[in-house]
């Protein structure tokens, strides 16, 4: 039997090229790297530090590690599916979030954030993790019965702490990690959240989230390869630096058909804090 | 074709931040692209979205971006291909939940260029049916070296492994491929 061939090539219409081309050029420019505007060099690399109560974990080197394009296997990763696993000095675990100390508010000179892909941040959070669902920035990490969730912003990316993949009915699953990229006018704020969606839910599931501003976000559902459905959520709005904490907290309310249960983020670590490769 | 130096300006364009070097990078893959996801995806319309879907996360790597023997084709047909193979999958979730609702009933378009896109989907579907036996590895490198034209080491380069495992799966492909009853 023959090989297949398949039918002759042609080019893009012009109204499609246009417009693919109208739209890059617009998402380039809103999306021009921030960089210069930190407060702390982060060009080359970034020394990433948590304190932990008992004294080390999280510190990252960073730096462009030779990445490539495509992945050989079935991961969804659009970086190189770089083992995970290199050697790296690293914590046995996470330790646990009531142990980490940290600032109050936004402190964004101390918010170091990672650099690296996904791939070589979850080294440091949890190593051997596996991609298993990414929807553009926001990217789902296994490693046996946990994941964290990976999410990248103009080149910070931000881990969060694994969780268990059984879903919970307490507030861990819920937690968001924060970051405070600076802008022009002040900083912004982002929140992201993400976790298992309880099998059988999918079509029901939904997590909102209400911010002090009076913003609602409602979380995404994505199905990875193997059936399991993620949900995910991230918030961003402007903010002028002041103390998170004289705000009104973060309400949650998480909807399984007709089930509901609410949960009131407290702020600051681990509620408000659920990264875990840099701080807050 | 010609590369060389003007595929490093490209490439410090991306790595400067510069919009015009993503539009440049489009204007010279972007037909090279589309082709190339229509052959993953079987359906001209899709192709075009992936092709967006695929500068777009250009932009997102540009920092990562890389010549393979001053050539960045390899390393765009390696997030292609990533991207496709994505969006393939998004589509068979899709079409799982929408062949259980209700066909509507065919139009008919008698405009030859309708006629011709839908003759060519079909002729790729037709062809994605018969290698649809082959692990998704084999499948790739059949679609970077026998359709899209790369050569084995760029497409090694594409896919980030070794020559020789181009070589192998490419071969296995084809080894396949004739053992198929027709």
């Amino acid at each position: 039997m023959t090989e297949p061939t398949p039918p002759a090539e042609r080019p893009l219409p012009d109204e499609a090229r246009a417009r693919i081309r109208a739209d890059l050029l617009a998402h380039a420019h809103e999306h021009r790297s921030r960089a210069p505007r930190f407060a702390v060099p982060l060009a080359a690399a970034a020394a990433v530090a948590l304190v932990a109560g008992t004294g080390y974990w999280a510190v990252h080197a960073g730096g462009d590690g030779g990445v490539g394009p495509a992945g050989s296997g079935g991961s969804a990763s659009f970086g190189p599916e770089t083992d995970v696993s290199d050697p790296v000095d690293e914590p046995s675990d996470v330790p646990p979030s009531d142990a980490v100390s940290l600032p109050a508010g936004p402190t964004p000179e101390g918010t170091q954030v990672g650099t690296d892909t996904c791939a070589v941040e979850l080294k440091y959070v949890l190593r051997g993790a596996e991609e298993a669902y990414r929807d553009g920035d926001v990217s789902f990490w296994v490693k046996g019965d946990r994941y964290s969730v990976c999410y990248e912003l103009d080149g910070s990316t931000t881990v969060t702490r694994p969780v268990s993949l059984t879903p919970g009915d307490d507030v861990a699953g819920f937690r968001v990690a924060s970051l405070y990229p600076p802008t022009q006018s002040g900083y912004l704020t982002v929140r992201v959240a993400g976790g298992v969606v309880p099998q059988g839910l999918e079509e029901v599931f939904d997590a909102a989230y209400t911010f002090p501003d009076g913003q609602t976000e409602h979380s995404e559902v994505g199905t990875d390869a193997s059936g399991r459905s993620w949900w995910w959520m991230v918030h961003s709005h402007d903010d002028d630096g002041g103390n998170e904490r004289e705000q009104p907290e973060i309400e949650v309310t998480v909807s399984y058909s007709g089930v509901q249960r609410s949960y009131t983020l407290e702020w600051g670590p681990p509620d408000t804090c659920a990264q875990a490769n840099h701080g807050c | 074709m010609a590369i060389g130096s003007d595929e490093q300006e490209l490439v410090d364009g991306l790595h400067g931040d510069d919009p015009a070097a993503l539009a440049a990078l489009f204007d010279r893959y972007g037909d090279r692209i589309y082709n190339h996801c229509f052959r993953h995806l079987g359906d001209w319309a899709e192709a075009e979205d992936a092709t967006s879907s695929v500068f777009l996360e250009v932009w997102r790597h540009r920092r990562r971006v890389r010549l393979h023997d001053g050539s960045v084709l390899p390393w765009l047909y390696g997030v292609a291909t990533n991207v496709c193979r994505n969006a393939s999958r998004s589509r068979r979730r899709r079409l799982r939940a929408v062949a259980r609702l209700p066909r509507p009933f065919p139009e008919t378009d008698h405009a030859e260029e309708v006629a011709d896109r839908l003759g060519s989907q079909a002729r790729m579907k037709e062809v994605l049916v018969r290698i649809e036996a082959l692990p998704a590895h084999e499948r790739e490198v059949l679609g970077l070296v026998a359709w899209a034209g790369l050569s084995y080491e760029q497409a090694a380069a594409a896919l980030d492994v070794p020559v020789g495992t181009v070589r192998s799966r490419l071969s296995r492909a084809r080894a396949r491929l004739t053992q198929e009853v027709p």
